[in-house]
């Protein structure tokens, strides 16, 4: 099992240098630079902001400095917020993003699981339908949708959160956590539902039932372990898209949230900042598909053995 | 008394393709401490009517279950879910026919046969001792390694020992081994029919057998019943049925085995002849 993780960890890292080194001379192949928006600048002083960030360097020996200040751990400075580094924008940020998208991850299983489960104990009747149908329009429905109409009803209306900001807790966390975690908590119910669906009719709850097991233990103890397998498959991705932050989300509620500097980075052309946005978001995929790995090896033990292999 | 009558039994499936009685009105009982065997080809209704013995089968409208089924002088089709799980497992137990499948992957087998103790007798200070006995019973051997293996780690005829064990944990009046040895090997089945046959001599309990393979039904039960189409189309001491078949399809089953040193051809069962019974 050690030797699966640790294979599967020494895997990661070339393609981490992959990402990098891609992400890397792209950015520098697409026109315009990160001084080119600033109107008022003159030749001069663009030669000399380039020169100060060495920018005006051969491509290799910038990729060579890059590398160097990466295994310091330094990401540089950020081109666009003058005297800000791109390390402390990453931590103050990614902070409030992983408040934020764990107590959607939170909500999202919850609430998945709950619905998932309550739809497949009554897949055929009316409340199982209901059910499904809810989590269809969880699925369909856009945050840039979801949040202003949750803004308009508990906002405007009943008065009851802040409309947007970030100082308020737990209040102002309530709603843009919900808006982000519905896609995710729709996503989880369907994948839920139809695995217990599938699993109801296996020979295994036959023989709980013959043993005289009661519904709940059927269904909480037996049905569930092998359902959430899909689930936890799902996580990786998912904890990694939620706890790197969302534009959509965000800019709705006004969070000083990491999500923002993804879109804002990539069309300022701060290369540091972009650099550190998708380095970050690779650590976080590879991390957390690799957790989902070892809970699908602790919740199966025929999975365990495969990768014991 | 019997421990188990079973009067006018009907089993009807609704499907989207339509209906169908799985089993039309069959009649038979269980004595205490007897052995009976239900032979019939595959669809005459031998596991639906197994399953109905301790209402198994999914629930209305899917299907349909009306008759009597009185187990110890009361009738489990008429029963409330608590008492009937008192029945389940503890009085009536399985064994069905695909070990493979019929056991949690995820739980330990162990566990699973923990589970059914601890269901039946809360009560008991060692649980352990009680799982690890069965497991010695059935023929498993290190049963303390055993109890932490995970049934993807048995073979198929370790399985159904596990199966047996659980089964046989609860001390039930009566087991229903569906095909208990379909899905096994030739050698492996012959170990597990002495099992049960050793297993029975030892307990006294009572067993309803069902197969299509007539060679086991002589060594381990003393009655037959034989289903036809949902239809229980005779009945008797097993050597009698054998040896002197009276129905005409009883007699195209026992047609159908192949025997040491036969000459004679095999002969298809002729379901023209048969249809108008
Ligand atoms: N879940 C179900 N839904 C619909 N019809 C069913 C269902 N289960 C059984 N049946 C019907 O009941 C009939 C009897 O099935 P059953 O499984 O009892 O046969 P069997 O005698 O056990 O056969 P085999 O030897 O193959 O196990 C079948 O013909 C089938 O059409
Ligand atoms: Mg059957």
């Amino acid at each position: 099992m050690l030797k699966y993780f640790t294979s599967r960890i020494l895997e990661a890292i070339p393609v981490f240098f992959i990402i990098v080194t891609a992400v890397f001379f792209m950015v520098r192949f697409v026109p315009g630079g990160p001084f080119d928006k600033e109107r008022a600048v003159s030749e001069e002083t663009l030669a000399a902001l380039n020169s100060y960030y060495g920018l005006d360097e051969p491509l290799v020996v910038q990729y060579c400095s890059f590398l160097k200040n990466l295994a310091r751990g330094d990401l540089g400075p950020s081109f666009k917020y003058a005297g800000w580094s791109v390390n402390e924008i990453l931590r103050e940020k990614a902070l409030v993003s992983l408040e934020l998208g764990g107590c959607a991850l939170a909500i999202a299983l919850v609430l998945g699981l709950g619905v998932g489960f309550a739809a497949a104990a009554f897949p055929s009747g009316k409340i199982g339908a209901a059910l499904s149908g809810i989590s269809l329009v969880g699925i369909c429905l856009p945050a840039f949708v979801l949040g202003p109409v949750l803004i308009l009803i508990f906002c405007l209306r009943l008065n009851c959160f802040n409309a947007m900001g970030w100082s308020d807790f737990p209040s102002d966390i309530v709603l843009p956590a919900f808006t982000l975690a519905l896609f995710y908590a729709a996503w989880i119910a369907r994948l839920s539902r139809s695995r217990a669906v599938e699993e109801k009719s296996r020979g295994y709850v036959r023989t709980a039932v013959a043993k005289g097991c009661g519904k709940g233990r059927v269904y909480f103890v037996h049905i569930l372990r092998n359902a959430v397998e899909p689930v936890i498959s799902y996580i990786g991705p998912a904890a990694a898209g939620l706890l790197s932050g969302s534009f959509v989300v965000e800019t709705i509620f006004q969070i000083p949230g990491l999500g923002r500097f993804f879109i804002s980075s990539a069309l300022d052309n701060d290369y540091t900042m972009i650099m550190g946005c998708v380095m970050l978001y690779s650590v976080f995929i590879i991390a957390f598909n690799l957790l989902s790995d070892f809970l699908l090896a602790a919740v199966n033990p025929k999975i365990a053995k495969e990768m014991r292999k | 008394m019997n421990l188990l009558d079973v009067q006018n039994l009907r089993i009807k499936f609704s499907t989207r393709r339509g209906e169908t009685e799985a089993v039309k009105g069959i009649d038979f009982c269980i004595g205490e401490n007897e052995s009976v065997a239900i032979v019939g080809e595959s669809g005459s209704g031998k596991t639906v009517t197994a399953m109905s013995l301790t209402r198994l089968l999914p629930p209305p409208p899917v299907c349909s279950v009306s008759g009597k089924i009185l187990f110890e002088n009361s009738d489990v089709a008429a029963m409330d879910e608590s008492s009937l799980r008192k029945i389940r497992g503890r009085k009536i137990a399985y064994i069905f026919q695909e070990p493979s499948t019929s056991l949690n992957p995820v739980f330990t087998v162990g566990y699973q046969i923990a589970e059914a103790v601890r269901l039946h007798f809360p009560e008991t200070e060692d649980v352990r001792k009680v799982v690890v006995d069965a497991l010695a019973e059935v023929g498993i051997r290190n049963p303390e390694l055993r109890y932490k293996s995970y049934p993807h780690e048995l073979s198929g005829g370790m399985q159904q020992r596990v199966m047996i064990a659980m089964a046989l944990a609860c001390k039930p009046n009566l087991l229903v081994a569906d095909e208990p040895t379909t899905a096994l090997d030739v050698t492996i089945q012959k170990q597990i029919i002495d099992l049960l046959k050793s297993v029975r001599a030892r307990r006294g309990m009572s067993l309803l057998l069902i197969t299509h393979n007539f060679g086991i039904i002589s060594e381990l039960c003393e009655r037959v019943l034989v289903m036809f189409r949902g239809k229980i189309v005779e009945q008797g001491r097993c050597a009698d049925v054998l040896n002197n078949p009276q129905h005409p399809y009883t007699k195209a089953l026992i047609g159908c085995i192949p025997r040491l040193g036969m000459t004679k051809k095999l002969e298809p069962i002729d379901y023209e002849k048969l249809g108008a019974i």
